[in-house]
């Protein structure tokens, strides 16, 4: 990474129709480090990281204001190239969505799709991909069988590696062990913490545990808006914020 | 209630399996009413592949009018479907639009042979040709190839779409991609049984394409055409002893193979779903 | 990336085009049907329609009654559904509630068979098969009554009404079926009772539709029939429907007459009516059926 802020972000708003659902965030996501963001449900967190790479977009009656600086382009600007953001910002969803194609097929997709079609080279990508997620010894053997018959946490992990196969430099999770068994849960903990070398991280989790495991700085949304965002081990230990104070002791309203 | 019961549900399975096996036997009636008139040789003529010359030109008809049609219907009928699903976005419009489309697939055919007739043969002064009976064909076949591809389409998970998106692939990439390959095989489905109500149709052809019993094969598609069920048709209404006799199980045949394909395909494609997971 | 750049536009202008032909075709066809129409509804002769008789090519004065067709319709498509309701809905109830799966399995697609069947075949079957049995069951001096054609219309009906009933029995949450048993009523009861009042719109789709193609089809009625535009409502008489007479006569027209136009102007009836009906029945399918 070349900058010290892989992300900056100054007066962004987001509507859904009337909704408002973003009230006038700025702050700069620093590069190469985990960053969690939390809140209640409803607070934005998806909203915002959804934002980043504009899939929002995909909802009618979106709309939006502020800028959001990626590598020196504002991306919140209506005629940004998406498609190109999109590669350079990866996501992972909440419930893993693997394509009924083979384990190859999967990782190959994105390479595929921006232009890559040498034999050689994607296969060195798929390898490089899932060794990164921890999965390519599990798989090896079996590429080309189908990525459905992989178990839940396979599969997600499969999914972050598709995602980094497209080689973005930021990954965007959006909750992506909510919905797995505690083992394969502290094996994506631990991805997660290596991939700070090489990426920037953000990831939306309302397990706070998870978020003080594993991240350097929280960001801490309430109805919309930026409460705290600070170092992890500082916001956690000694909030500056009284609604942070309530809100990870589980006093809220 | 609960005494008859038993009655009533050996009269509910009676009642299906009747209708069921009525169907068995209509098919097996017409079948053996071609066996017999195939191997009575009450001095009809055997022409090219022991068939009798008279059902070459009905047949080769049929194929040609099916295989053009499909030409033009396919790619406008699941390009239209494309749109529908993939870049028209939500709103009631587009389910209004959905809606009268449905309700265009299930017109009575002879509306389209009249509109054919009205627009092909004497409007654009087509008259009674192959190409006005493949005018007509398509504008019957589009709504139902539309209906068909627009539901295999919208049975494809979001999930496939979203990941694709979130990967950096255009709409058109992702829909030729990830959404397109996984649908094939229901929209193959759902033209080949559109291919058996065109293989059937009578009346819009005897409108625009067809002439009474013209037994020669002429290569204009300009000029009228011959097609298995209008075939059928005249030949019963010249009281015509054996024609129908052959040309009714050929036409049977046709549409249960076409029928018995679309049903492998989609046997072997829910095969291979419910492998993967 | 250049044809990235090119491509994505044009497939959703390609696309579109086509979305838009449909979009003509389907709007030519209402306009064409009118235009058509037209001169004989601005005709004096259009006075006629609702006359008794239909003489279109009589040497005094031409009668275009509506009456004796749509007698014939409404008598040949009416009988074909008294007997193809009850027995269809029997069948989607047993196919939907009793019968097993492998049970299922095997009726379903036979049945679904009879809809993809060409009509000329049926009706080639009914002259051979119904129109004897017909005319010796009853006496008649000809087989061609509204009877046969309605009893091979019902036969083509049949699954339309079954698969759609079916689907519509299907589609009921199973939680309204459990309640039901709950609650102490017996199985039959429970389908009764419970079932079929939730299904209600989906069943009465069902019909709708059964009743579109019955009342749209042209080769049964034209081979089975008989020909006879007489104004009665007897089935064993020969009867003659919209749709034969659309069929039979537009041949011997010529374009711009009255007798042309008169014709399409049944033709936009039928259009309308066949429309409407399958308008209503997809609404009401798309609020039981699609979830």
């Amino acid at each position: 990474m070349n900058s010290q802020f892989a992300v900056q972000v100054s007066g962004l708003s987001v509507w859904f129709g009337a909704e408002y659902v973003l009230r006038n965030l700025t702050l700069d996501l620093p590069s190469n480090h985990v960053i969690a963001v939390i809140g209640p449900s409803g607070c934005g967190k998806s909203t915002f990281l959804k934002t980043l790479n504009r899939m929002n977009d995909l909802q009618d009656n979106h709309r939006l204001s502020g800028s959001v600086v990626i590598e020196g382009v504002n991306i919140a600007d209506p005629h940004t190239d998406v498609v190109a953001l999109r590669r350079k910002v990866g996501m992972v969803f909440q419930k893993s969505n693997p394509f009924p194609f083979s384990i190859y097929d999967n990782i190959a997709y994105g390479p595929r799709i921006h232009g890559i079609k040498e034999r050689e080279r994607l296969a060195e990508i798929v390898e490089e991909s899932l060794s990164r997620v921890g999965l390519w010894d599990e798989v090896k053997d079996r590429l080309t069988s189908s990525a459905l018959t992989l178990s839940g946490g396979q599969q997600q992990r499969l999914c972050l590696a598709r995602a980094l196969a497209v080689g973005p430099e930021i990954v965007l999770l959006d909750e992506p062990a909510t919905a797995l068994d505690p083992y394969a849960t502290s094996l994506i903990e631990e991805l997660i913490i290596e991939l700070r070398t090489r990426y920037t991280v953000i990831m939306v989790t309302h397990n706070m545990q998870q978020a003080a495991r594993v991240s350097d700085m929280t960001l801490f949304l309430h109805k919309g808006e930026l409460v705290e965002f600070g170092p992890t081990r500082q916001l956690f230990t000694k909030p500056r914020e009284q609604l942070t104070e309530q809100f990870i002791t589980g006093r809220t309203r | 209630m609960t005494r008859y019961e038993p009655a009533i549900i050996l009269l509910l399975r009676a009642t299906t399996w009747g209708v069921a096996l009525l169907t068995i036997a209509f098919i097996i009636f017409v079948l053996l009413n071609g066996a017999n008139a195939l191997f009575s040789a009450s001095g009809y003529s055997s022409g090219t592949f022991g068939m009798p010359t008279d059902i070459l030109p009905p047949l080769l008809g049929s194929l040609l009018l099916t295989i053009t049609t499909l030409l033009f219907a396919l790619p406008i009928g699941i390009g239209t479907a494309i749109w529908l699903t993939e870049f028209a976005g939500q709103s009631r419009l587009i389910d209004y639009l959905r809606l009268v489309t449905i309700a265009f697939s299930a017109l009575p055919s002879i509306i389209y042979g009249l509109f054919g007739m009205a627009l092909f043969v004497l409007t654009l002064g087509g008259g009674i040709s192959f190409i006005s009976g493949v005018g007509t064909l398509t504008c019957l076949l589009i709504p139902t190839i539309v209906v068909i591809s627009d539901e295999a389409l919208r049975s494809v998970p979001q999930g496939y779409r979203t990941a694709s998106l979130a990967l950096g692939a255009t709409r058109w990439t992702t829909v030729r991609t990830a959404v397109l390959p996984i649908a094939l095989s229901s929209i193959v489905t759902g033209a080949i049984l559109g291919i058996g109500r065109i293989i059937g149709s009578a009346a819009p052809l005897m409108l625009t394409a067809t002439v009474f019993y013209s037994g020669t094969i002429s290569f204009s598609p300009f000029n009228p055409v011959a097609a298995l069920p209008v075939h059928l048709f005249y030949a019963m209404g010249a009281s015509d002893p054996i024609a129908p006799s052959v040309t009714a199980p050929l036409l049977l045949v046709l549409t249960l193979v076409l029928y018995l394909v679309a049903f492998g395909v989609r046997r072997i494609s829910s095969r291979r779903i419910t492998a993967n997971e | 990336m250049n044809g990235r750049e090119y491509s994505e536009p044009l497939a959703k202008l390609t696309f579109g085009i086509f979305a838009g032909l449909v979009g003509l075709m389907i709007t030519a066809m209402l306009v064409l049907f009118v235009k058509e129409s037209l001169p004989f509804l601005t005709d004096s002769a259009v006075f006629s329609l609702f006359d008794k008789h239909w003489t279109p090519i009589s040497t005094q004065f031409s009668y275009y009654g509506i009456l004796p067709l749509l007698a014939g319709s409404v008598l040949v498509t009416v009988t074909a559904l008294l007997i193809a309701i009850p027995l269809g809905l029997m069948a989607g109830v047993y196919l939907a509630e009793i019968a097993g799966t492998r049970e299922r399995e095997l009726l379903k697609p036979t049945i679904e068979l009879i809809a993809g069947l060409p009509t000329v075949l049926l009706g080639f079957a009914g002259f051979v098969l119904i129109v004897p049995l017909v005319k010796s069951l009853f006496g008649l001096s000809i087989g061609l009554t509204a009877l046969t054609g309605a009893v091979v219309l019902a036969f083509m009906v049949l699954p339309t009404i079954i698969t759609i009933s079916d689907e519509a029995l299907r589609a009921i949450p199973s939680s309204y079926k459990h309640a039901g048993l709950a609650l102490g009523g017996g199985r039959l009861q429970t389908i009764l009772k419970v079932s079929i009042p939730s299904a209600k719109r989906g069943i009465l789709a069902a019909i709708l539709l059964g009743f579109s193609r019955a009342i749209g089809e042209t080769v049964i009625v034209v081979l089975l029939t008989g020909n006879s535009a007489q104004l009665s409502l007897h089935p064993f008489l020969p009867v003659r429907t919209i749709t034969a007479t659309i069929f039979g006569e537009i041949g011997g027209t010529v374009v711009g007459t009255t007798h042309y136009s008169a014709l399409f102007t049944m033709g936009l009836i039928l259009f309308l009516l066949a429309l409407t009906c399958n308008t209503i029945a997809y609404r009401f399918l798309n609020r039981t059926v699609q979830l």
